[in-house]
């Protein structure tokens, strides 16, 4: 036990005490056993607080004053706290095989060193459909650009390196402005069909959005694109997703949303060019691999 | 005088973490790069006569080895960090707050140390008097032994001696019930730093309990000699005093608290013209929303003439 690294599982939770309940049991019931388990919990008012504290006293619990922090800043919050060499990222709707984080660490001791993130296949739970990633690339191992952050592992001195979530994306497609920084620093994300992550998710589609999602989602993947892509692909990109987006529109209807996304990202732009940094990674020509 | 009423539930949690008949009591410290003071007070809390206590350090991501420090001398301290030092003294507090879950919270700054009879002494008063909501002892500067609540209380010395209700406190030491901290909702978030030790004592107040000044607690403040005005906090504390004013004290000494609070600061805006006028411009763009929702204290006699 003692030769095994202290692996930190971060899990961020808002009022979801029946999923969380899941959730923790199966991350006790790993067979790795050098784990600690940190809960920021977004001021839940159903009980999940009680919960930790009776039935997961080996938790260390972190309690928000207030339920308006964001998805990015409390997860951020867990990174701090973690004390592990490694970081295991969770929704608080997601569930672990019993021997994922031993074969993650088993996977990160014996390939490349520059390895940052592992990311799993993730499965729908109740359909068994796959979230993660597309068809196409389900069965090989390969290195990506993105991931779902419903569980995968990371190294913590990248993640301290890199930084966590970006703040200002408050939540959803935080993942790849995170992915895509650890690429910048020259690392690589990995994506390892031998482990699965069970997510509850939302929907059995990850893509069909909600209206919430939709803002946040449109404004946050131009950002993304306004943020690190080098200008040759900037124009195209940032078209492309403006076509998808308006399409997604057309046919949901959710115009107000679309607008008022178009000037929450419009407002972005000097914090983009602030915080510009081109990413020259082949992996990022792969877009979403669909 | 409403009477205060405690959820089944909160009386629960309370006689569940009862140990040496005592009620458990959480002490909330911020820090921010200042380990050596940190250390000192946390020895001044391990000190104590009470023993039921729960210590709880909201690092505001400290470069200067707070952590390893608290990891490795304080390992029963509960150490949250913060993932960047871009947070307000106000927010990590109320953090500190929501992870409090002892029936009493100990308000402690990181420069601040307690005698060691301090939490004891005032854990007695609460439990004889049910709708105390908040006590403040005696605060010395720790290097020259002057009474420091001046400031708060005004400058004649009857106050330093005598015990009375008031509606401030040294936001350095003080002893809130957790589970008015939680109804009130902690210091407002938007103050950021400094005067938020008065918002949050009117709310008390407001929502029906009392707050005493108890004498025969020292705690000892170490009061920078040097201690010179910062641009920074020339702002918040303008600033900041004008929200607590038109928020909280009745209508007719709204005016006449704006106008002495302009001529007091006057001197800082001739030295630093930018910050002055920064700080009356950010506070005249939430007036609207403040008189909007005014809750002013309704016990007059208890605004003491505060001098800051």
């Amino acid at each position: 036990m003692s030769s095994q690294p202290l692996v930190s599982v971060v899990i961020v939770n808002w009022n979801k005490k029946d999923d969380l309940k899941e959730c923790l049991e199966s991350v006790r019931t790993q067979t790795y056993k050098n784990i600690e388990i940190i809960v920021v919990d977004n001021h839940s008012t159903d009980g999940s607080i009680e919960l930790i504290r009776e039935d997961f006293p080996e938790v260390k619990l972190i309690v928000m004053p207030d339920p308006s922090y964001g998805a990015c800043e409390t997860f951020n919050i867990g990174f701090a706290n973690a004390t592990g060499t490694y970081i295991v990222v969770m929704d608080n709707d997601a569930t672990l095989e019993e021997r994922w984080i031993e074969a993650a660490i088993t996977k990160f001791d014996t390939e490349d060193a520059k390895i940052a993130l592992i990311a799993p296949k993730v499965i729908h739970q109740a359909s068994g459909k796959l979230q993660w990633p597309s068809k196409r690339y389900e069965k090989c191992e390969h290195y990506g650009d993105s991931f779902l952050g419903c569980g995968v592992i990371v190294k913590k001195f990248v993640l301290a390196e890199v930084g966590g979530y970006p703040k200002r994306f408050f939540i959803y497609t935080n993942e790849s402005d995170l992915a895509i920084k650890i690429l910048n620093g020259g690392y690589k994300i990995l994506y390892f069909p031998q482990i699965t992550t069970f997510h509850k998710g939302m929907q059995e589609e990850i893509y069909s959005m909600s209206p919430r999602q939709f803002y946040y989602s449109f404004s946050n993947e131009l950002w993304v694109t306004w943020k690190y892509y080098p200008f040759k692909k900037l124009l195209f990109f940032t078209l492309l997703r403006l076509y998808l987006f308006t399409k997604l529109s057309f046919k949901k209807r959710y115009f107000v949303v679309f607008f008022k996304s178009i000037f929450r990202a419009i407002l972005g732009i000097p914090y983009c060019i602030r915080e510009r940094a081109p990413c020259y990674a082949e992996e990022l020509n792969n877009w979403r691999r669909k | 005088m409403r009477v205060p009423n405690i959820t089944p539930h909160k009386q629960e949690m309370a006689t569940s973490s009862t140990r040496y008949g005592q009620p458990l009591v959480s002490v909330v410290i911020v820090n921010w790069n200042r380990k050596d003071d940190l250390k000192e007070c946390l020895e001044s809390v391990k000190a104590q006569t009470y023993k039921n206590i729960e210590l709880i350090v909201v690092d505001n991501h400290s470069i200067d080895g707070t952590k390893e420090l608290i990891r490795e001398y304080f390992p029963d301290v509960k150490l949250i960090v913060m993932p960047d030092s871009f947070y307000g003294a106000c927010e990590t507090f109320n953090i500190g707050f929501a992870n409090a879950t002892g029936k009493y919270t100990v308000v402690m700054d990181n420069d601040a140390m307690l005698e060691r009879t301090w939490i004891d002494k005032n854990v007695k008063e609460f439990e004889i008097d049910t709708v105390l909501g908040c006590i403040a002892g005696r605060v010395l500067n720790f290097y020259t032994n002057e009474d420091w609540g001046f400031w708060v209380y005004g400058l004649t010395d009857d106050w330093v001696k005598n015990e009375f209700y008031t509606t401030v406190f040294v936001g350095c030491s003080a002893m809130i019930r957790t589970d008015i901290l939680e109804e009130v909702g902690g210091y407002p978030k938007e103050y950021f730093l400094y005067h938020n030790e008065f918002a949050l004592g009117a709310k008390i107040i407001n929502a029906g309990y009392k707050m005493k000044y108890n004498p025969n607690t020292k705690a000892y403040h170490k009061v920078s000699q040097t201690q010179g005005h910062s641009k920074k906090g020339d702002y918040y504390s303008i600033r900041n005093w004008y929200w607590f004013v038109w928020k909280f004290y009745p209508l007719d000494l709204v005016v006449k608290h704006t106008l002495i609070h302009f001529a007091k600061t006057v001197h800082i805006g001739l030295r630093y013209p930018s910050t002055f006028l920064k700080a009356h411009l950010v506070a005249m763009s939430k007036l609207p929303g403040i008189l909007g929702n005014r809750t002013p204290l309704k016990e007059r006699e208890l605004l003491k003439p505060v001098r800051w």
